[in-house]
């Protein structure tokens, strides 16, 4: 038997050769993206023939394009800031309370990250045409503080499992009341899970293609312009914007990871 | 400093009216009447899930009881929330606010009655001085030790001027030498500020030591309130008298009670012992008697007669530094436990006392019948 924590040499080589292969899988694609974007000609040739930013400069240059990012920001933050208020909330309701429908809220909780998205789009469709909502924009922005919701409450979950609830009892006892207590205590201490469910509901706002596309009627987010654009050009405008998309990603993944631990953000902590 | 609260008539006084706690149909506390004068030092003793927590926390008000009810100075407690009461609690992870320093964790209780930021300052700074934290004011608690973390926790809890103290087995997670230290300073700080305090432990060691009277619980129900030294010389039943101190149970036959003694055969031998010591005889009953280690003597020629005296044989023998623990099989192969005082003078303890036949001798008070346990 191997000693816990080594591997025999055999089990080793596998283990090694199977992260290689998941890492290239990874990367490559990616690589391929950004390489793709400073190829001179239209034709997103892959190796590339030269060196150019002019697809750079159409990307930014486009107005429709200009318009779907702010579209997106403006959505992505608005949507996580709705998911992250309605789901600290949830999560502290779920964590600290015991009532009777608390597992049905837990799943209900999960549910838009559980079904196929295509459904959840359908779903969406429907509901609005019959309340005759007509607001592309704000149908967008409900459905993405639908989907995001789930992801803000698992991070803020997590956290707030690590922390003991005997710090709020203990406020309590030295005369805080409930209202004090959320604001001095519980929200300053699960800070760092309310920052990550920020992020990650941002990112998953920003993302978003197939429930989005079925509740665009006039302007679109930026993944439907790229997409939109995709179905009648073939130049490499949308690696560039790709390739900004995953400088944007990167710069945001490490920030996080800077500011509040990968251990926080993955709910992976042991303890407070 | 802090000064001794005077004037106004004693605060702190807590009534315990049969206060019954459940969780789910499941009562945790069971008809609990507990009457604690002011300035008190009251100790909570029993085994893991006896209620006491529970009941601490009742009296806290972080947990709402179904019967009964708890008077504060008079006041039925009864839908009054905890930030209502005006007592300050201990909690067993010491529950420091992780995002605030030292001075914020402490500051927090002050600032909340609206006190200016002068007299936040003032207060603050005695109680650091009182519980040597001076000089850790704006530490976080994760760069604390176990035993700075804890004087936080105190000084937070007694910086608002408490009537009453609850403790919640505050210091079973540190070291034995801090805790006996930390035990004579809240011993200390009780008896300064005249404040009343309920410490719930699982301790008799630090129940005994600490408290002015031991309120032992069992499966919910409070088993016996007294004096430490009733608690360990007149345990009112079997479950006192095993969980607070450590005690021999032998199994004996023909109770015969009279007015001032009691006889029972041992091994077939006669035994007399205090007949206030005894319970009322039942039929079918078996009985035991309990006799603490420390209250049996290995005789010797020269030792002085003793009312009982049995003998037996030396089957172990176990050196603890200040005293010796024996361990002696009677006649009907009954053991028992005997702690001699490592005095110097008795015979070197060791392995060559194996098997040695030995008289063992007690006084008429040291021992103590119970009905056995079934």
């Amino acid at each position: 038997m191997a000693q816990p924590g080594t591997l025999s040499p055999s089990v080793g080589v596998s283990v090694r050769l199977l992260t290689a292969v998941a890492l290239v899988l990874l990367v490559v694609p990616h690589l391929v993206v950004v390489i793709t974007s400073f190829d001179p000609t239209s034709a997103a040739l892959f190796p590339p023939t030269g060196f150019s930013l002019r697809w750079y400069i159409n990307a930014l240059e486009r107005r429709a394009f200009r318009e779907a990012l702010a579209l997106s920001v403006v959505v992505a933050t608005t949507a996580s800031a709705i998911a992250v208020s309605a789901g600290t909330l949830a999560s502290i309701l779920v964590v600290r309370h015991q009532f009777i429908g608390r597992r049905v809220l837990i799943t209900a909780l999960q549910l838009p990250m559980m079904l196929p998205e295509v459904v959840l789009g359908l779903g969406f469709l429907i509901l609005f045409t019959t309340w005759r909502m007509h607001v592309s924009v704000v149908n967008i922005l409900l459905a993405h503080a639908v989907i995001t919701m789930p992801y803000a409450v698992r991070v803020i979950t997590a956290n707030l499992q690590t922390v003991s609830p005997s710090i709020e009892e203990a406020a309590h006892v030295l005369g805080a009341g409930p209202l004090v207590t959320l604001f001095r205590i519980t929200l300053p201490v699960i800070k760092p899970g309310i920052i990550a469910a920020a992020i990650f509901s941002f990112v998953v706002s920003f993302d978003n293609f197939t429930v989005t596309a079925f509740l665009v009627t006039s302007r679109g987010t930026l993944p439907i312009e790229i997409y939109s654009y995709i179905r009648t050009e073939g130049d490499p405008t949308i690696a560039a914007i790709s390739t900004l998309l995953i400088l944007a990603s990167l710069t945001g993944v490490i920030a996080t990871v800077r500011f509040v631990g990968f251990e926080r953000i993955t709910g992976t902590e042991g303890s407070a | 400093m802090i000064p001794a609260q005077t004037g106004l008539a004693a605060r702190g006084h807590v009534q315990l009216k049969r206060v019954s706690v459940g969780y789910g149909g499941h009562r945790v506390v069971n008809e609990v009447s507990l009457d604690m004068p002011s300035g008190e030092f009251i100790c909570l003793l029993g085994p893991s899930g006896c209620g006491k927590t529970t009941l601490l926390r009742a009296v806290a008000g972080l947990v709402l009881i179904e019967e009964g009810s708890i008077m504060i100075d008079g006041v039925e407690t009864r839908g009054l929330p905890a930030h209502q009461r005006g007592i300050a609690m201990v909690f067993q992870d010491l529950a420091l606010f992780p995002h605030m320093t030292v001075y914020e964790n402490i500051a927090f209780g002050l600032r909340l009655k609206h006190l200016d930021r002068r007299a936040i300052d003032a207060e603050i700074s005695s109680i650091l001085m009182l519980l040597h934290l001076k000089e850790l004011r704006d530490r976080l608690p994760r760069q604390l030790s176990g035993g700075q973390q804890q004087r936080v926790a105190i000084a937070r809890s007694l910086v608002v001027r408490p009537s009453v103290l609850l403790l919640d087995e505050p210091f079973a997670a540190l070291d034995r030498k801090l805790r006996e230290e930390l035990r004579r300073e809240i011993r200390a700080l009780q008896r300064r500020l005249g404040i009343t305090v309920v410490f719930v432990t699982h301790d008799q060691e630090e129940a005994l030591t600490l408290s002015d009277r031991v309120a032992v619980m069992n499966a919910g129900r409070l088993e016996q309130i007294g004096s430490s030294d009733e608690i360990y010389e007149r345990p009112v039943s079997r479950f006192v008298m095993n969980f607070v101190g450590s005690t021999n149970f032998l199994s004996v036959a023909d109770v015969e009670r009279y007015d001032k003694e009691t006889r029972c055969k041992l091994t077939g031998q006669l035994v007399i012992l205090s007949t206030t010591k005894t319970p009322e005889k039942h039929q079918d009953r078996q009985y035991e008697l309990a006799i603490r280690p420390e209250r049996i003597r290995i005789l010797d020629e020269v030792s002085p007669p003793t009312a009982n005296r049995i003998s037996g044989i030396i089957r172990d023998v176990t050196y603890e530094g200040a005293s010796v623990i024996y361990e002696v099989e009677l006649a009907d192969k009954q053991r028992l436990l005997i702690r001699q005082q490592n005095t110097g003078e008795q015979q070197q303890p060791g392995r060559t006392q194996l098997g040695k036949s030995v008289v063992l001798g007690w006084a008429v008070e040291d021992a103590i019948i119970f009905a056995a346990a079934k």
